[in-house]
């Protein structure tokens, strides 16, 4: 062994406190990481796994090294007979271990960690060296449709300066499963599969990097011409990778498109004629401009603003859902610029009643819940699990979250009533609350048996995410928005950008969208600079953004053979992104296309799903109508939690149930207006009619012969246009925005 | 019937989500294997919310002071030193077919967040009474069940009646969470004891008749011939495949049949006893024999009061003996013999695995309104059937039942131990709403119970 000693010695020594010298903290701990050992199903579990708890992902090298050195009687390190270390015998499968052969006995790793042992098992000492940045080679490559083996050269910057080559110590972590990391003499390799467009994020203790794999479909092409930036920045792209992107859509298909993504709703059966029979070359322009100054636009958005706050009854009570959605919905009417709304709710103060952005806070009850939303919803940013401990796959420590909540800590809310129906149900909330700002620390509770309580931990100082200095305060929740605002800001408008291309393109650029960080990155980097810049630049103005993305190439695509089979969401924009119409716009869609009315208890006839500002949670207390339970089975979220992930779109048993056997779909159907009418006309006219509001296609003509027959063999008309119209309002065709 | 693939198409995502081998394979894995072959094809877990009395019902404690050992005597059975409250004659007579465990414990004494903790396995952040159901809690293991064990088109994976448990707000833990909102239980909130008893969503509205239902899919054929390259996406065949298991769930005669309990002879459901919860028991094992994987029964919507669950504090002038008594002792001893033995005759007990288990048990001293309080520090559940020892008692309790004495479990392990009985790996990994890693369940298999 001593022979294979001598290059493993030259190349860490550099590493290590001293000549010759191990360092625990830079050599051992990362081949712990390397090795999964600190991983959360492993040593690094909340329990740890076998007696052994280490820290999870190696964040506190101090400890662990107390743990391996201290702990089980000093059996785990031996350093009188390293070979008999716990530590050494059990990694390397000699005595039996659960999480089986770790490292080989005479590999690097054991190499590295028996010499460490042997050298007394020493931590290290006070100012020695530390990897300060990790820097990777390649960053970015492109392999053959095949797949292949990268062999990346990782390249760690210390504190002192010095540059060195680490790559035997550093952990991959590939953000598709179907790579493989493999250990390798000098180094580690990557065996990537066909197909993978992966991020593989580089780890050396607290230092990351970050190295990104395209696989292509073929040889480079070149470029085609493009006018729009986005179309110029997504072309390039394909281009690079080989990718033959979809066409372009029929006029017929992008008008139902655009209307869903703008508007909410299917055009009418009169527009969609006038649109195909249009001539302007300029005809998907003045449409989606037509869209933009809708309503319906305001009442999409506000839809979803209002899923993002948590805009719910038991908490914020039927009148302040009410006030909410409606103060939503004029921001969204006057086309309120996206930071002005982001710093009103911040900043919101007062009645829930009077001033309803208040009820922002009054949905988010305590400081970490606001600020984990903020972050969530403002920034893009997923900081929750650094309420714990260090978040393991983002850079944000426990400290950066406490100074995070410290910014909320002064909110505080006067219940001046609440006539709650149940007396159990601690969540529920009715009657008017005043946010305000307390000055001074928070009121001690009151009434008998609560000891007043002794101070808690120090309070950290309130900071922003990234920040390096305390705010200036006392109202920190303003000073945020002022730095949340602020051109420039690192998270802001890439977070909204990322946001508004994901409600049209099906996909964010980021996704989730609210989860930026380094080992997920944009698909994109580029273009989501370009939709941020575009966003700031037009004073965060949403409908020019929207417009800007609607009107590209990109937007406009099918689907055909070639990405139909390949997986849809791998981020190339190369054809659409098929998916489930929302329970809201469904239910619209099958009240518009049967004209039958939806009766939303509360609100006048006529109401659309999409102006109704909220349903009433599931309660034992009332039983849901059929029109709640058709919008929770299609996936509307109860508004709970800060995060579009909420709503659902997979499809279920219970949403074929429900449109085969449903009492609802079943009412409308009978009710319906619209086949009422079409029964009295030739049945011809009344399929072409069904077919242009349903699916803004005429019917083929074979779809038109079958149709007939299937109509003509009907003894009662409007009961065989019925089936028809379910079949049409249940085929994929009309469920899914495509 | 055709089976499921395991792995319905899932976009790319969501294959990203569900950690297939990797690090979760090594956890736990290697000394019992990831793909062990599942003894119980079907689990029915009878929740017993409000939390019953251990000492009163199957870990009495007869030679413990006054005020712990309660009013009621015991029976003895034919397993030695498992006496049952003398109040359940004939729960005594099938102790030597049930394993017990009688050292479950855990931290969480209130109602949501330990009723979360038992219908999931998974421990709450906060002991919190208010511990509210949202899409980022654990989902519900009859979910689970059904995603890693899916059942073939037309049979339901996870069934779940007749009622939603709540103690104010819902009680989390009821249904799928974020493993999608398909692996939701089919939920029957019918009373399976009223006559006319059915399941809507496997009813046709009124008017539909064969022929009109035979036309709608003559027509539905007509459009979706022109799905065209749409038809490819794993959407759209999501989307198709779930058409498919609505039809197959309306045509199966199986399963419908197994929701008309009319077909039952007046004697059997006699004994099951003309109950919500009893006639719910009788569905289970109808379910059972049709073949659904994970059957949940819930006692009562309630935690307690008169008529309702075990939370017999004594409190409101509800005397805990007198209900225990004329209403919670009687139900017990007359449903969990009746199915197990049931169960048994028909040949199911083999493969089907019957757990009784509450959120927890109750305080060993009697309280001041001669009622008991919430005890979670010691508490027992039934198991019986598929996989498990018989006329086993696995954990002892202490003298006065108030502590473990001898192999202390909690619920995960519990949880652990249900999924490896399934022929599911305990330490699969699972992602919630905010990508974090989780395995389906953190504790260990009790090999103590197993067969």
């Amino acid at each position: 062994m001593g022979s294979l000693l001598i290059p493993l010695i030259l190349h860490t020594c550099a590493l290590g406190p001293g000549s010759g010298m191990i360092s625990f903290r830079n050599e051992v701990m990362p081949l712990l990481s390397q090795g999964g050992c600190n991983s959360g199903p492993c040593h690094g579990n909340l329990n740890g796994k076998g007696g052994l708890k280490l820290s999870l992902r190696g964040e506190d090298p101090g400890l662990d090294w107390k743990t391996l050195t201290h702990g089980v009687g000093g059996r785990r390190v031996n350093p009188l007979a390293p070979d008999e270390s716990l530590l050494l015998a059990k990694a390397s499968g000699q005595t039996p271990h659960e999480g089986a052969v770790r490292w080989k006995a005479d590999g690097y790793a054991y190499r590295v960690v028996r010499e460490w042992i042997a050298q007394g098992a020493r931590p290290d000492p006070e100012g020695g060296p530390r990897v300060r940045s990790l820097r990777v080679e390649p960053e970015e490559i492109i392999l053959p449709p095949a797949g292949g083996i990268l062999r990346p050269k990782v390249l760690a910057t210390l504190d002192d300066g010095r540059v060195l080559e680490t790559s035997r110590l550093a952990t991959l972590e590939p953000s598709d499963p179907g790579i493989r990391v493999s250990v390798e003499g000098n180094g580690l390799a990557l065996l990537v599969p066909a197909g993978s467009q992966a991020a593989i994020l580089v780890r050396h203790g607290s230092a990351q990097a970050l190295l990104r794999v395209w696989s292509s479909a073929g040889p480079a092409k070149t470029p085609r011409a493009a006018n729009h930036p986005v179309d110029r920045i997504v072309g390039q792209r394909l281009a690079s990778l080989g990718i033959e992107p979809a066409g372009g859509v029929d006029d017929g298909h992008f008008l139902r498109r655009v209307w869903l993504d703008l508007a909410g709703q299917l055009p009418p059966a009169e527009r969609t004629r006038n649109f195909l029979a249009d001539r302007s070359p300029e005809k998907r322009a003045n449409e989606v401009d037509y869209l933009l100054g809708q309503p319906a636009f305001a009442d999409l958005w506000a839809l979803h603003w209002a899923d993002l706050l948590r805009v719910e009854e038991k908490t914020l009570d039927p009148k302040g859902v009410r006030a909410m959605h409606a103060w939503l919905r004029r921001a969204f009417l006057e086309n309120m610029p996206l930071d002005e709304l982001a710093r009103a709710l911040v900043t919101a103060r007062g009645s829930t009643y009077s001033h309803p952005p208040a009820n922002f806070y009054r949905a988010l009850r305590d400081p970490q819940t606001r600020a984990e939303a903020v972050a969530q919803v403002f920034l893009g940013v997923r900081i929750a699990c650094a309420r714990c401990h260090n978040h393991p796959f983002d850079r944000w420590t426990t400290d950066d979250y406490n100074a995070f909540t410290e910014i909320f800590s002064a909110i505080d809310y006067k219940v001046l009533e609440n006539k709650r129906a149940d007396d159990l149900d601690k969540h529920e909330f009715k009657g008017e609350q005043i946010v305000y700002l307390r000055r001074g620390p928070p009121e001690e509770p009151q009434g008998k048996g609560k000891k007043a309580k002794a101070p808690e931990k120090p309070i950290t100082p309130a900071r922003v995410l990234d920040g390096p200095t305390a705010l200036k305060g006392p109202d920190t929740p303003q000073d945020l928005a002022d730095w949340m605002t602020k051109p420039g800001n690192p998270f802001f408008a890439k977070a909204q950008a990322n946001r508004v291309w994901r409600r049209l393109m099906g996909r964010g650029l980021v996704e989730p969208e609210d989860d930026f960080r380094l080992a997920n990155p944009a698909s994109h980097p580029e273009l989501l600079e370009h939709l941020a810049d575009f966003l700031a630049r037009n004073r965060f103005d949403l409908r020019a953004l929207v417009r800007h993305i609607a009107l590209t190439e990109t937007y406009a695509r099918g689907i055909d053979k070639a990405h139909a089979t390949v997986t849809q969401d791998d981020g190339m924009c190369a054809a659409t992104l098929p998916r489930p119409i929302p329970a809201e716009q469904l239910l619209d869609a099958w009240a518009g296309v049967l004209e039958a009315p939806l009766d939303f208890s509360g609100y006048p006839a006529g109401t659309r799903t999409l102006e109704v500002a909220g349903i009433p949670g599931p309660s034992r207390r009332r039983k849901s109508d059929d029109l709640e339970r058709f919008l929770r089975v299609f996936g509307k979220p109860e508004r709970l939690l800060s995060c579009d992930c909420e709503r659902t779109s997979d499809p279920t048993l219970a949403q074929t149930l429900m449109l085969v056997s449903g009492q609802l779909p079943q009412r409308l159907l009978t009710q319906s207006a619209r086949l009422d009418r079409l029964a009295q006309t030739a049945p011809g006219s009344a399929v072409a009619e069904l077919y242009l509001a349903a699916l803004c296609r005429k019917p083929t003509d074979r779809e038109l012969t079958d149709c007939l027959k299937l109509l003509e063999g009907a003894s009662d008309r409007r009961i065989a246009l019925e089936d028809l119209a379910w079949a049409l309002l249940g085929s994929r065709e009309f469920l899914l925005r495509w | 019937m055709f089976p499921l693939p395991v792995a319905t198409p899932l976009d790319r995502r969501s294959v990203l989500k569900v950690g297939f081998g990797g690090l979760a394979a090594l956890a736990g894995g290697t000394s019992r294997g990831a793909v062990a072959k599942g003894r119980a094809k079907t689990i029915i877990f009878l929740h017993q919310w409000g939390g019953p009395s251990h000492h009163d019902t199957i870990d009495p404690k007869p030679d413990a002071p006054d005020n712990i050992r309660g009013e009621l005597g015991v029976l003895k059975t034919r397993v030695p030193g498992a006496l049952v409250s003398d109040l359940l004659p004939n729960t005594s007579k099938i102790i030597d077919k049930v394993c017990q465990i009688r050292s479950l414990h855990h931290t969480m004494a209130n109602h949501n967040s330990a009723g979360y903790y038992s219908l999931t396995g998974m421990a709450p952040s906060t002991d919190d009474q208010r511990l509210r159901d949202s899409r980022d809690l654990f989902p519900a293991y009859g979910a689970i069940a059904d995603r890693f064990a899916p059942t073939p088109a037309g049979i339901p994976g996870f069934v779940a009646f007749p009622h939603t448990i709540a103690d104010g707000s819902i009680t989390p833990g009821q249904h799928a969470s974020f493993l999608g909102k398909r692996h939701d239980p089919l939920f029957v909130g019918q009373d399976p004891n009223q006559a006319g008893f059915k399941l809507p969503e496997l009813a046709l509205p009124a008017g539909i008749t064969p022929e009109r239902l035979a036309r709608r899919g003559e027509a539905r054929r007509i459009i979706e011939r022109q799905l065209g390259d749409l038809e490819q996406t794993a959407l759209a065949r999501g989307l198709g495949e779930q058409y498919d298991r609505a039809h197959a769930l309306l045509a199966s005669p199986r399963v419908r049949e197994a929701f008309d309990l009319s077909r039952e002879p007046d004697a059997i459901r006699d004994r099951y006893g003309r109950t919500t919860y009893g006639q719910s028991c009788l569905l289970a094992r109808r379910l059972a024999e049709a073949g659904c994987r994970w059957i949940q029964v819930y006692l009562h919507p309630s935690i307690g009061g008169a008529k309702g669950g075990w939370d017999t504090h004594g409190f409101r002038g509800e005397k805990m003996y007198p209900i225990l008594k004329n209403h919670l002792l009687p139900l017990m001893d007359q449903t969990l013999p009746t199915l197990l033995l049931d169960l048994q005759e028909r040949g199911l007990l083999e493969s089907t695995l019957l757990v009784w288990v509450g959120e927890f048990g109750r305080s060993p001293k009697i309280n001041d309104l001669a009622g008991r309080d919430h005890w979670p520090k010691c508490y027992p559940a039934l198991l019986a059937g598929a996989g498990v020892k018989p006329g086993h008692i696995h954990g002892r309790s202490d003298k006065i039942g108030a502590y473990p004495a001898s192999d202390a479990c909690k619920p995960e392990d519990l949880s652990a131990t249900l999924f490896h009985l399934m022929g599911i790996n305990p330490a699969t990994e699972i992602r919630d709403p905010l990508d974090r890693p989780l395995p389906l369940s953190p504790g260990k298999v009790i090999d103590g119970v197993l067969a």
